[in-house]
């Protein structure tokens, strides 16, 4: 196992607040469009559960470095158990959300209702199957990541045509939340896709499996179903880039081709980092695991990690706020502005602390620079809160507007509905995990 | 208020499939993942998933040990009721390139002559006491229970002591179970072991008769310490014997 993860109980703070924040607004929000109210809904719970693993990831991440467990009870505890449950929960969000949004391809006003009965039935149905396989097969759940590929790369690229080919300007707004909630959903594994491309990725999945050979059987299922997924992500960046590549072209540069041109550079560097690396990579199998080069997991950590646990959420709140997913005016006004200030305070301080443990700058100087960010924020905070919102489209209404879909009514309890069943279908995963844990698996 | 429109499915997918080119497009998207997807698949099945999978399983390893012996004599006289310590320095034994010390034993050994000879067929044995001394200097299992660090006889036989070097070498071949041969071997390839200075203590203590005889003036005894060290390195092969 790795040493100790410093962004790890940041994100699991951010993902938290965001989570509980965002769902609380959505409540608040009774004037916005009630398919987008209801895709901030299921994005609250995704920040939310997402904050729950993350939780789980750090304690888990704490017993290792303090030498409080061993790998063997570890390998039925409820801290694997649970962690493993609540991604299923994750992953069944995470299907379900591009049905409803940006375009929704499920077009009914008892959406939520069927949804939640989605998420609660995989839970139940995969939390104790995924167990009692000891998580040999649990990959398969990659499945799922199916949905938001299809439909939204479809989305995208129809809306991309229909802007460029078409000249709607508006369908523009379409494509970019697509793209947005791409990044922010495939995030990280983004930036290995000149790996997956090249096959040369194969060979982290080989060093994975012999790491976490204590713990399960390597699979050919697992092994597969996650190179498919590998080569979903890989894909999704490559037709981002060509997509946004034609766009500026015709269109000039925007915030989102900057965004998706960034992270196809950035996995074009992970190529070659991951190239000079592949002695070590590859001692697991040759010989026997070697440490990896401590620069090369600096770069790690200030790439992959800040993206998985800072860039994704506030691409995803970016998404919220800039495209009127909740309501931000009136009595919202300063609770969504308690939420941008303490996003971008948390991630200010993280960095800071980030760059403290690889530079050596004395306290006295990164505290400084905190206090600084601190009195920026504080003085230009309606300035930042209304950059976040300035844009303030909301795709339904193009939508609507062109006539490609009508006003989709959702009764206020349908709302209430999901959230009911989404806090039982997780504690239900956290209780069927506990008891088997407790119990034991004989068979 | 706005207008509520009730689109079927087949209705929502003919929108979103409405521009031929973004059709192409998406074909194009679809065939790319069909076609990264496939070539991970195959280069994993045909090659590194065995590989890999190899490596996350443990085999079964026979891993033998070739022996190689190094000795060294040293023979001196002592005096009655003296004690002495001999340094043996461990980089004069001469053991081939690549082998590790695995073991040491030292024998200390009386003059033949002292249980009676035709000149004096009275003398008796002398009463030998040996150590082994563990002064820091020599890096071992000093703590292994098997080592036989002391010794005494007073019966002109040798005392034979004991220190392991290496840590679990006992000179058997041995199964083990790792997923690699650089891993089964992993365990006997540490340097370090059995380097220093090797103190042997010997304590004399001359048994005389009080009679007449040829010579009757027994106070001292010719005592051989040889050290051999047993040098070791291994070899695994696939499978149980």
């Amino acid at each position: 196992m790795a040493g100790e993860n410093a962004l790890l109980p940041i994100a699991t703070m951010i993902h938290l607040i965001l989570g509980i924040m965002t769902i609380i607004l959505v409540y608040r929000s009774e004037k916005a469009k009630p398919s987008e109210r209801l895709a901030a809904l299921v994005l609250g719970w995704t920040f939310f559960v997402l904050g729950v693993i993350f939780l789980f990831q750090t304690i888990i991440d704490y017993q290792f470095t303090n030498e409080n467990i061993t790998i063997s009870e570890f390998s039925d505890s409820f801290l694997r158990y649970g962690a493993g449950s609540t991604r299923i929960v994750y992953l069944s969000l995470i299907a379900v959300l591009p049905l409803i949004y940006p375009y929704p391809v499920f077009y009914s006003e008892s959406f939520a209702r069927m949804g939640a009965i989605f998420i609660g039935i995989f839970t139940i149905l995969l939390v104790p199957l995924w167990i009692i396989t000891n998580y040999e097969y649990s990959n398969l759940q990659y499945i799922f990541f199916l949905v938001p590929f299809l439909v939204w790369v479809g989305v995208y690229l129809r809306y991309l045509f229909s802007e460029i080919q078409g000249g709607m300007d508006e369908d523009r707004t379409v494509s970019a939340v697509a793209a947005l909630l791409l990044i922010g959903v495939f995030g990280e594994w983004l930036t290995y896709w000149l790996g997956i491309v090249l096959t040369q990725e194969n060979h982290f999945t080989a060093r994975g499996l012999v790491g976490s050979s204590e713990l399960r059987d390597p699979t050919i299922t697992a092994l597969l179903s996650s190179t498919m997924a590998g080569a979903m992500f890989a894909v999704t960046i490559v037709t981002l880039f060509l997509g946004e590549a034609w766009r500026t072209k015709r269109k000039g540069f925007s915030g989102v081709s900057t965004i998706i041109f960034t992270f196809f550079t950035i996995g074009i560097l992970w190529f070659i980092f991951d190239y000079t690396q592949m002695g070590i990579v590859d001692s697991c199998v040759n010989t026997t695991c070697e440490e990896l080069n401590p620069i090369y997991s600096t770069w790690y950590v200030f790439s992959s990690e800040i993206i998985r646990f800072l860039v994704v959420p506030l691409i995803l709140m970016y998404v919220i706020l800039n495209f009127n997913l909740i309501e931000t005016g009136g009595d919202n006004v300063w609770f969504t502005r308690i939420m941008v200030l303490l996003m971008l305070l948390i991630v200010t301080s993280s960095i800071i602390e980030l760059i403290q443990t690889v530079l050596p700058i004395p306290q006295m100087i990164t505290s400084a620079l905190f206090a600084a960010a601190v009195v920026v924020f504080i003085g230009w905070e309606e300035k930042i809160t209304n950059s976040m919102i300035r844009q303030s489209i909301s795709v339904s209404d193009v939508l609507i507007e062109s006539g490609e879909t009508g006003f989709l009514g959702i009764d206020e309890g349908e709302y209430r509905i999901f959230s009911i069943a989404l806090g039982i279908s997780i504690a239900l995963a956290m209780l069927i995990s506990l008891l088997i844990s407790l119990m034991e698996i004989t068979v | 208020m706005e207008e509520e429109i009730d689109e079927g499915f087949s209705g929502i997918i003919a929108d979103i499939f409405s521009i031929r080119e973004s059709n192409i497009a998406i074909a194009l998207t679809m065939a790319l993942v069909m076609f990264s997807g496939g070539m991970n698949v195959i280069k994993w099945t045909q090659w590194e998933y065995e590989v890999a999978r190899d490596a996350a399983t443990d085999d079964s390893w026979l891993v033998e040990f070739n022996v190689s012996i190094a000795s060294i004599v040293h023979e001196e006289t002592w005096q009655d009721e003296e004690k002495k310590t001999v340094t043996f320095y461990m980089d004069e034994f001469d053991l081939p390139e690549g082998y590790l010390v695995g073991g040491i034993e030292v024998i200390v050994k009386p003059d033949a002559d002292s249980n009676g000879t035709l000149i004096d067929p009275v003398a008796q044995c002398d009463s030998i006491g040996a150590n082994i001394r563990n002064e820091g200097s020599l890096t071992a299992q000093w703590d292994f229970e098997g080592n036989v660090l002391s010794g005494q006889d007073s019966s002109c036989e040798w005392i034979i002591l004991n220190l392991r070097a290496y840590p679990g070498f006992d000179g058997e071949d041995m199964n083990s179970s790792s997923p690699n041969e650089f891993q089964a071997l992993l365990p006997w390839r540490q340097t370090g072991w059995g380097e220093g200075e090797l103190e042997v203590e010997v304590e004399l203590d001359v048994n005389t008769v009080d009679e007449l005889g040829p010579i009757s003036n027994d106070d001292d005894e010719d005592i051989t310490i040889e050290v051999i060290v047993s040098g070791f390195v291994a070899s695994a092969s696939m499978g149980e014997q």
